[in-house]
């Protein structure tokens, strides 16, 4: 167990600072930063104290060094559209990404677990092949597609909710809706699935046999088996949570970090862009761990069978 | 998606035979067509479209498509500078189309050449590839292209190459396993015997048998590929004017929803539709081929 846990840290490290390599040199290859971050007709000693202040006069090694230090530091760098430490600028759009995107995370699997069990009990009738329907729609529909008709819809004709904005609770709602519609489609669709292989098996034959009310099967017996698989996919859909929110951000001027990242790549704001991937690359990686730790906690028999493959 | 079988087709005289099973289903055969349409249009853009997709007309500005009380003379109306909607929806079809084709290309060779390298080197080459697979899947694919976007800049060349590496890991990770289980097969250990080389080995013996499986994660991709073009050039980090696409239409007809909705929903319906379509399509190629299954499947 233990030689398992420290091998999963290791990885998680590892592929961190992987990441922050990969940055280090493809900011390095894409050019001089202090070229493409002046402006072109900018004097030669400006560009050589502007290198000498950013250390990009060193050998590179150095700056690998530096850049390392500075990560683990917290420092990413000034922003240069916005004068201030890039960490400070992508910090205090966190808290609307996470309202967003945790939202919408929650209503995704809410919907898509209810979604699913109702189709597998139902399996093969008409409310099944309506609630799938709907799944395929919902994930196969573009986010900026699924967000464009919800405001043609209901902020343009209906006007019943503002379309861009983050003042009142009515604005979170369109992009909840756009941001949780595939990932809720892929719960549907991956719960029913898993549910009815679930209700297939001889224990749960038994189990009702012993005269365990339909309900109790569900909830104690048939969901905790299914929950298995479906634990482990939601450790992807996170990374399409955190993808759909560039485009539902921008689409409905949510304040967050999705929408930062698109303005600055724009700009072509580095400092802003590292940090804002860094970040990601972490929250990505460190749920990851969570999710093999959540596996190994719903299902026991994980651990065993793991520690013997991968010591 | 496949369908369940009913004991009546066992029953003596009416056992369906094998061709009749592997026929296509409705809904995959109107995939099939909307595709094939789709590619004819980016083929024959040119000789298809009634007018040039960038000429302006400040005169005729938004006018609505002709079923909705405008003229035929331009049949799915205008934009806000007056340009023919049908025209670049055409030639948006086009460059969406050969990006997404394109890209796949160079997702695919890259990420299969990856996976050749890593199954045929193995220890620390394998190691180096499959470190870098497991990145790539930690982070989502249109937070790395942001990325290289803004260090690098936009070019067509340098986006084409970004759009198609969405993927990529894919690939690699299925090669991969695919060529590490073709070897415990008996074919290769007789090829080896026989005194070929390994690139005689891997290109003429163990590429065509693993291809099957590779076409099929070419089309579950695609909807990806095209998904991220349009996408990006939504955002206006794709696609630049004076070309179209159909991400870059959607994302210009979405200043004028109130006054012209069709600017932006009849790309949008084409962007679903090619995409539900490819989906239904990979799905059911996949049910066929089942890569799962070796050779003999």
């Amino acid at each position: 167990m233990l030689r398992l846990a420290s091998v999963k840290w290791l990885r998680a490290i590892l592929t961190l600072l992987i990441c922050v390599t990969i940055v280090f040199f493809v900011l390095r290859i894409s050019g001089d930063p202090a070229q493409a971050l002046l402006p072109d007709d900018t004097p030669a000693e400006i560009l050589a104290e502007y290198r000498r202040r950013w250390g990009l006069d060193l050998p590179l090694w150095e700056q690998y060094l530096r850049y390392l230090a500075a990560v683990v530091r917290g420092d990413f760098g000034i922003s240069f559209a916005d004068g201030r430490p890039a960490w400070e600028v992508v910090m205090e759009k966190i808290p609307n990404t996470l309202l967003l995107g945790g939202l919408s995370l929650a209503v995704a699997i809410a919907s898509g677990l209810v979604a699913g069990v109702t189709a597998a009990r139902h399996h093969g009738r008409r409310l099944d092949r309506f609630v799938m329907g709907f799944a395929v729609l919902g994930y196969s529909l573009p986010n900026f597609f699924l967000a464009i008709m919800l405001i043609l819809v209901f902020a343009l004709q209906m006007r019943l909710l503002p379309s861009a904005g983050s003042q009142t609770w009515a604005h979170l709602v369109m992009p909840v809706l756009t941001l949780s519609a595939a990932t809720a489609g892929k719960v549907a669709r991956f719960t029913r699935t898993s549910m009815l292989e679930v209700l297939g098996l001889p224990f749960v034959r038994a189990v009702r046999g012993k005269g365990v009310p339909p309900v109790a099967v569900l909830m104690r017996h048939a969901i905790p088996n299914a929950a298995i698989p479906i634990v482990t996919m939601l450790g992807f859909e996170l990374g399409l949570v955190i993808g759909g929110a560039v485009v539902t951000e921008t689409v409905f001027a949510w304040p967050g970090v999705g929408r930062l990242l698109v303005v600055s790549v724009g700009q072509r704001d580095l400092a802003v862009v590292q940090t804002i991937i860094l970040l990601i690359a972490a929250t990505m990686v460190a749920s990851n761990l969570l999710v093999d730790i959540a596996y190994g906690w719903l299902d026991p028999r994980v651990n065993a069978s793991r520690v013997q493959k991968e010591a | 998606m496949a369908s369940t079988e009913f004991p009546m087709a066992s029953a003596p005289g009416l056992t369906r035979p094998a061709s009749a099973r592997a026929r296509m289903p409705i809904d995959i055969r109107l995939a099939l067509g909307f595709l094939v349409l789709v590619v004819v249009v980016a083929l024959l853009a040119d000789q298809l479209a009634p007018y040039d997709y960038a000429a302006q007309n400040l005169a005729k500005r938004l006018r609505p498509p002709a079923l909705l009380g405008g003229d035929w003379v331009n049949p799915l109306g205008t934009d806000n500078l007056g340009r023919d909607v049908l025209s670049r929806l055409i030639y948006g079809v086009r460059t969406s189309i050969l990006i997404a084709l394109g890209g796949t290309l160079i997702g695919a060779v890259v990420g299969t050449l990856l996976g050749l390298i890593a199954a045929c080197f193995r220890g620390s080459v394998d190691e180096a590839i499959m470190m870098l697979v497991d990145v790539q899947a930690a982070v989502p694919y249109i937070i790395v292209a942001l990325a290289f976007l803004a260090f690098f800049g936009n070019a067509l060349l340098l986006f084409v190459v970004l759009v198609g590496l969405e993927g990529w890991e894919r690939y690699a990770r299925l090669t991969r396993g695919l060529v590490l289980a073709a070897e415990e097969a008996g074919y290769v250990g007789a090829v080896g015997a026989l005194g070929a080389s390994t690139l005689r080995l891997y290109g003429r013996h163990i590429l065509p048998n693993i291809s099957a499986a590779l076409v099929v994660q070419a089309t579950i991709n695609f909807p990806g590929t095209i998904l991220l073009e349009t996408s990006l050039s939504f955002l206006g980090l794709g696609v630049q004017p004076p070309m179209t696409s159909l991400g870059l239409m959607l994302g210009q007809g979405r200043n004028f929803l109130l006054q012209a909705w069709w600017i932006a929903i009849i790309p949008g319906v084409t962007i679903f539709l090619t995409t539900l379509s490819m989906s239904l399509f990979g799905d059911w190629l996949r049910d066929r081929l089942d890569p799962t299954l070796d050779g003999r499947g």
